[in-house]
């Protein structure tokens, strides 16, 4: 059996997988059949999830699950043989430890999140107990379990989270595949990405067709070249023992010059032609590419861009779109060409001379040998190169960008000392790449002349001594052998070249292939009047599995209203706006917007609606007026006016040399954060959005300003709702209705009079600012204000 | 401002007492006062493992800080030894028998803690770092993150396999 298994191994014949779709295996059926064997009934387990330790510094494989009657722990002995990428073709299991919780003694159950592990702990009367350790790989699907089980516990809706389960198998060999991805890293071969590759150039085929016609037909005239001419000219022409005539000879000389320059014209003219077609097919395929990278970019969710670095997605587009590029322009055409030249050498080298070409042929595969190693060795000292100066680039990129604080805390000479370390460990790396090139090249080059001194010696034995060849069959081949050496070297590192192509592309893909985590029904809800209540019901959320960061909460505004969110810093204030808008879906809970759940809805209309004034400004590359005019490009010259005017942007902006057509973001004019500010404001007021959502809107400006602002903002808010996020609670004066975020969580919701009569949190907030905004002499109006506000409540009472 | 104004106020020492429940949690009693499960947090966690370590309660509200393991009495500073050793467990590599790479993915055939164990790593010059000057990270494909405490000391080969992607 092992041996079938071994075979079927090496054919790449893959077990059968694990699950299908649409039935969940919840545990493998070599485990189940050891637990009914311990009289454990299998069929009702709920859910199951396989840990890979079983201690808190020990691998083992546990399994947990449980069903209506409590929570099992079983530790298996799974016999994996050890293999290169982890497949088992055979499972024979061995039960190590059984133990069983009843569910009446469990409470509730926790995913605790350690450095590289986890551990899974219940809670009973108020004591904690370990249910088992997992590596940090597993925490999302730990923190699955427990919100699986705590559901079921409380007799809440628990399947709508056995779908969350983030073991998709792989249809072929069962491995998980990580959320996200539609392929299994095992099973994605090189044959479909480079079929997937080629695919770009589909529209470009029959172009194609004609470069590699031109190209097959520049190489089979360069291979004739050498029979036509050098053999020619010292057979017919030079040879001594010819008896023609001086007429004769001339004419034959005048002939192979003429079939030369004829032939190496023709040859030029198809190089030329397969040149130009590769020069208008390349760009327009590149641009292809890059348009689908940047496309897929644009419909992935917000969480897509947290979860990978800036750099790396810019890199996608532009460096392995490049390598793409390269291949094609600079690799592509010549790899056919030089395999053509090869193959087609061999063909008719060997018809010249036979034992000949077996020699060069096993001095070609020393070569062929020889390479790889040699370039393999190049690969590494050229990475360390490149790490070298990435770490130099960082380095100047961090200077340049921390210039005012290196000169604010006089570290210039500190940081030119890092500099030169830097600097001369990339100087070393360079020095040694240099060192082994400067050596090992002219080796390689010695031991090919050597080569080729061999092959001519050989040869002319067989012309002088056994006749075998003539003097312009040798010189032929000498030619045809020098011809050989760049093909062979292009060939022996074109694979690595290949290599990057695939690599990139395998990367290009996996952004096209990444399943946004928001996205639309396939009917969605477009809604005839967009009128802007928005409800938020048992609402959870979190960005890192087993970290809450909203946590059951519920609250209602009607269309038109404004609600006020306070709280500290971290609370999850900006989180509830993200929610709202559908930057990201609730785990638990529902968003609802005119009584519809945000995710029937159509998210261009909703976001159309739900208008953002971001803490975090961003303008785009352009005039002020573009940004101003971003959601409605169809914006007059006259509202944009109105607009900048409403966020108090006009003055500042009139008084810039460029006035509206001041180029700002990267490479523009700096502006101020208050300014930046104030035109994400207008460019918010232009899109005249239903729901208004200001996330500290004007933390960033002074109290002149910011009220300057407050009054532009109230005029907007007539007629829309107004979700305003503020630490200062001044800026909620107008506020509707008021809600206290506390970790995630609604601790006070009410009215302005009734959360100052109820004296709790908000009550405690406002007296504190006050009495800080009094001490530095600035809230005197504001508590003034807030003084006439109270005694107003009063007399209305 | 004067050095003085820096100092931090640790917790005193013979005020702690840290051991272990019945169900295996580590638990703190300070000034007499049981204050239940607590977690200990490294502030520094790979140049002083057992200085300036944070004592949260289960809120992640900060109880104080042990300015040294060290000055605990014999048996707390057991058990909170003990509970950072568990809490800081890193899978740690001591041997590298390959890296190969295929389409972007470098596979790991290694031993940790003394048992094979195979690994995959994307984007290797970002997942493959330096903590501090001598301990080496790395993150594999699905989260799980690997240490080698001192990579001057691995052994040659190891080493060799894995300098090129080291930035």
């Amino acid at each position: 059996m092992e041996i079938l298994n071994k075979i079927l191994y090496k054919l790449h014949i893959k077990k059968p997988p694990r699950s299908h779709k649409g039935e969940r295996e919840l545990l493998p059926p070599p485990v189940k059949d050891i637990l009914e064997k311990e009289n454990l009934d299998t069929s009702s387990v709920i859910f199951s999830l396989k840990t890979d330790m079983c201690g808190a510094e020990e691998y083992g494989d546990v399994y947990i699950f449980f069903d209506e009657k409590g929570i099992y722990t079983a530790e298996i002995e799974e016999p994996i043989k050890p293999k290169k990428n982890k497949k088992k073709l055979d499972f024979k299991p061995k039960l190590l430890k059984l133990t069983s919780i009843p569910i009446d003694e469990i409470d509730e159950v926790f995913a605790e999140q350690y450095l590289a592990t986890g551990q899974l702990t219940y809670t009973c009367k108020g004591e904690y107990y370990s249910l088992g350790y997992f590596s940090i790989g597993l925490l999302e699907r730990a923190d699955n379990f427990r919100r699986i089980f705590n559901a079921f516990k409380q007799n809440k809706d628990h399947e709508q989270y056995l779908n969350n389960d983030t073991g998709n198998a792989c249809e072929k060999c069962g491995t998980p595949i990580p959320k996200g991805l539609k392929y299994c890293k095992d099973c994605v071969d090189k044959k479909s990405t480079v079929k997937r590759l080629f695919s770009f150039f589909g529209d470009v085929k029959w172009k194609m067709i004609f470069m590699i016609c031109a190209v097959l037909f520049s190489s089979a005239i360069n291979l004739i070249l050498p029979k036509f001419s050098t053999q020619k000219l010292y057979d017919e022409v030079l040879n001594t023992s010819n008896t023609l005539g001086y007429d004769a000879l001339l004419k034959g000389l005048f002939s192979v010059v003429l079939t030369m320059a004829a032939l190496k014209i023709t040859h030029q003219l198809f190089t030329l032609f397969y040149q130009y077609i590769v020069a208008g097919i390349l760009p327009e395929v590149v641009y292809g590419i890059k348009l689908k990278i940047f496309k897929a970019m644009q419909s992935l969710s917000v969480g897509f861009y947290t979860h990978k670095q800036t750099g790396s997605l810019m890199d996608r587009v532009t460096r392995d779109a490049n390598n793409i590029y390269w291949f094609f322009v600079d690799g592509f055409p010549y790899l056919i060409a030089n395999a053509v030249t090869v193959a087609g050498l061999i063909v008719i080298m060997f018809f010249t001379s036979a034992k000949l070409t077996l020699t060069i042929l096993s001095a070609t595969v020393f070569i062929l040998v020889l390479y790889p190693i040699v370039n393999k060795k190049f690969r590494k000292l050229h990475h360390r190169v490149w790490v070298q100066n990435s770490r130099l680039t960082s380095k100047v990129s961090d200077n340049i960008n921390g210039h005012r604080i290196i000169k604010a805390f006089s570290k210039e000479n500190d940081e030119l000392d890092e500099f030169g370390k830097i600097s001369s460990g990339l100087l070393n790396a360079e020095i040694k790449s240099a060192n082994t090139e400067s050596t090992v090249f002219p080796i390689l080059s010695i031991l090919i002349y050597l080569i080729s001194a061999v092959v001519l010696g050989y040869g002319g034995i067989l012309c002088i001594v056994h006749k075998e060849i003539t003097v312009g069959e040798l010189l032929t081949f000498v030619v045809y052998l020098q011809m050989l050496q760049a093909p062979i070297e292009f060939l022996s590192w074109v694979t690595t070249w290949w290599a990057r192509c695939v690599d990139s592309a395998q990367r290009v893909f996996e952004i096209m292939d990444t399943e946004p985590d928001v996205k639309d029904k396939d009917n969605p809800i477009i809604l005839d009047d967009f009128k802007g209540s928005v409800e938020l019901q048992e609402l959870q959320f979190e960005y890192e599995p087993a970290h809450p960061i909203i946590k059951n909460l519920s609250l209602k505004i009607e269309a038109g209203e404004m609600l006020g969110i306070v709280g500290k810093t971290g609370a999850g204030k900006t989180t509830i706006s993200n929610l709202i808008a559908r930057l990201y879906d609730p785990k638990e809970g529902v968003v609802k917007i005119d009584g519809i759940d945000v995710k029937d809805l159509s998210s261009k209309q909703l976001r159309r609606n739900i208008g953002i004034v971001s803490q975090d400004i961003f303008l785009f590359m352009g005039t002020i007026a573009d940004n101003i005019r971003y959601a409605r490009p169809d914006a007059t010259n006259d509202e944009v006016i109105a607009a900048a005017k409403a966020a108090s942007a006009h003055s500042f902006i009139s008084k810039l040399p460029d006035g509206y057509e001041t180029y700002v973001g990267s490479g523009g004019k700096g502006l101020s954060g208050g300014e930046r500010q104030r035109i994400s404001i207008a460019r918010t007021i232009i899109q005249n959005p239903k729901i208004l959502i200001l996330d500290e809107a004007t933390a960033a400006m002074d109290t002149e300003t910011e009220r300057n602002i407050q009054n532009s903002l109230s005029q907007l808010k007539s007629g829309r709702t107004t979700i305003a996020i503020a630490h200062r609670l001044s800026t909620l004066r107008d506020a509707d209705k008021l809600a206290v975020i506390d970790e995630g969580e609604c601790i006070e919701f009410g009215t302005y009079e009734e959360l100052m009569e109820k004296k709790g949190a908000y009550y405690n907030m406002f007296k504190l600012q006050e009495e800080a905004l009094r001490f530095i002499g600035i809230g005197e109006e504001s508590s003034r204000e807030t003084d006439e506000k109270e005694h107003e409540h009063n007399e209305q009472r | 401002m004067s050095n003085d104004k820096l100092k931090i106020e640790f917790l005193k020492p013979e005020n702690c007492v840290f051991s272990f429940n019945s169900n295996g949690f580590l638990v703190m009693t300070l000034e007499g006062e049981l204050k239940g499960r607590v977690k200990l947090i490294r502030t520094y966690p790979y140049s002083l493992t057992d200085e300036y370590i944070c004592v949260h309660d289960l809120d992640d509200n900060e109880i104080g800080i042990i300015r040294d393991l060290k000055e605990l009495d014999q048996n707390s500073k057991e058990s909170a030894e003990k509970e950072l050793q568990n809490r800081y467990y890193c899978p740690t590599v001591t041997a590298v028998k390959s890296v190969k790479e295929r389409m972007g993915h470098f596979y790991f055939q290694t031993v940790v803690d003394g048992k094979e164990k195979n690994f995959t790593v994307r984007d290797i010059t970002r997942n493959m770092r330096f903590a501090s000057d001598d301990t080496l990270l790395i993150f594999d494909m699905d989260g799980n993150r690997y240490i080698i405490p001192e990579f001057e000391k691995i052994e040659s080969k190891s080493k060799r396999l894995l300098e090129p992607y080291l930035y």
